[in-house]
């Protein structure tokens, strides 16, 4: 064992599972968000990247993209799941690497080969997460034919943007995606576009960076805490500490967002913050304690668990297993897998004393790793978490009492 | 509860904010296109249709 690999005794451990088993209440949630690496390479090299630049390396020794074979195999995993779930609805997320790389054609096929493994009776979504570049007019076909939503990663205005998101020859990509993101705003494959992701890097300023980012005529976009832990911190912080850098550089967007007589966008992170504070139960792993239901199948048929663990240690999303010859009813009891559907069990004690952890939830859960004790801790944002949060509860519950004796 | 807290319990903190159920407040606070009013009808659908809520992945949108 290196000393970055999780301990025997961190957290999660079997116990986890032989605890969710004696649980009479307790039952395995069947997956239903699928992330499929078609592609196990970029042809960006930013510097924050948790598949490249951080912990884990597995990539360098899978396939660099996913064979048709293992793209059937997985369609038919996860019919095999939908029928044994009796699931409704599925959603398919085309991710990498850059999942463009595949070209035009290993798209269709690929989408063509998810639909037809699912019947008719699962309506199944299908999504790709791309940096953007490759959002040609053949790609951009593919896409609409297979009616495949599209989510794309742009950190801001162009210097904002190509501080981290760039070429490995040191250019930045920011031209290259907005020359896409124009192609994807015109009439016959606007409905497809979804939103935009944004990591965030606190030397940039928050307001223009979400100005910047309206500009584009998104629906929607989100903001990204970069991927840290108790082991490697935050960008402006030192091991071991937490503060409220990132509270104080999202709130000032929150505050024009908040404040416009018209919402302008979706801002995902803050709007399942709202949802919270209102009593209601988050739809992103970012923030509360709903069950995660989601897996990764990697380009050689591995099935893992969420891809942004690959920041906290080597090997943290494996599970063992490959859909060649395990169904994805096998992960269901893995003891990480069953952590994340535990709720306010997976919480560390110091968060169970915290005030706003059903809000909070902890965080991100990659964000919690610490080397001798596992994912069992606060986030390392955890002063962040807390003071965005009671920000946000205390714009929202000064206006529903405003409007309450405004109608007596 | 200190001012700058949340209380113990979710439920607790929604009942004091916001009671959904109240059907007159409901609609004065969703008779805008403002960020709250979204939240508020969001909120007040999913607490009577009973969603069934899971989290999904934090890397798409």
């Amino acid at each position: 064992m290196t000393s970055t690999t999780l301990g025997e005794c961190a957290w999660p451990t079997e116990v986890v599972v032989a605890e969710a088993l004696a649980d009479p209440a307790w039952r395995p949630l069947p997956f239903r968000e699928f992330i499929l690496k078609v592609h196990g390479r970029c042809n960006l090299s930013c510097d924050y990247c948790y598949m490249y630049e951080m912990a884990d390396q597995s990539w360098r020794a899978k396939p660099a993209f996913m064979s048709p074979e293992i793209a059937a195999a997985a369609g038919l995993r996860i019919a095999e799941h939908a029928k044994a779930h009796d699931l409704r609805s599925v959603e398919v997320v085309l991710h990498g690497g850059e999942p463009l790389l595949v070209g035009s054609n290993n798209l269709r096929r690929t989408a063509a080969a998810i639909r037809a493994a699912l019947p008719a009776s699962v309506d199944v979504r299908l999504a790709i997460q791309t940096n953007g570049v490759l959002l040609t007019e053949s790609i951009l076909a593919v896409l609409r034919a297979h009616q495949i939503l599209v989510g794309v990663s742009l950190d801001g205005g162009e210097q904002a943007h190509d501080r981290h998101r760039r070429y490995a020859r040191g250019t930045g990509s920011h031209a290259a995606v907005m020359r896409g993101l124009a192609r994807l705003r015109r009439p016959g494959y606007r409905h497809l576009f979804q939103g935009l992701l944004c990591t965030i890097d606190i030397s940039n300023d928050p307001v223009q960076v979400y100005e910047d980012l309206l500009a584009t005529g998104t629906p929607g976009m989100d903001f990204l805490l970069p991927h840290a832990n108790w082991a490697s911190p935050p960008p402006g912080y030192l091991a071991g500490e937490t503060g409220t850098a990132y509270a104080e550089w999202l709130i000032p967007i929150f505050d024009r967002w908040y404040a416009r007589p018209r919402r302008e966008a979706g801002i995902r992170f803050f709007e399942e913050i709202i949802n919270l504070v209102l009593g209601g139960a988050s739809r992103s792993e970012a923030i509360g304690v709903s069950p995660v239901r989601s897996l990764v199948i990697d380009t050689d048929g591995s099935i893992e668990q969420i891809d942004h663990l690959k920041s906290a240690f080597e090997g943290a999303p494996d599970t063992g297993l490959n859909i060649a010859t395990d169904a994805l009813d096998a992960v269901l009891i893995h003891p990480a897998i069953v952590a994340r559907q535990r709720g306010l069990r997976a919480l560390s004690d110091t968060c169970l004393s915290c005030p706003v952890h059903r809000i909070c939830g902890a965080g991100l859960y990659s964000h919690r790793y610490r080397p001798d004790t596992g994912f069992r801790n606060p986030s390392v944002y955890c002063q962040d978490l807390r003071h965005l949060i009671e920000h946000i509860r205390d714009r929202v519950s000064t206006d529903l009492h405003e409007a309450k004796e405004h109608r007596q | 509860m200190a001012a700058n807290t949340m209380g113990p319990d979710r439920a607790e903190v929604s009942t004091e904010l916001v009671d959904l159920s109240d059907e007159s407040l409901a609609a004065l606070l969703t008779s805008d296109s403002s960020v709250l009013s979204h939240a508020i009808q969001r909120a007040s659908q999913e607490a009577k249709t009973g969603t069934d809520v899971s989290a999904g992945f934090n890397n798409k949108v």
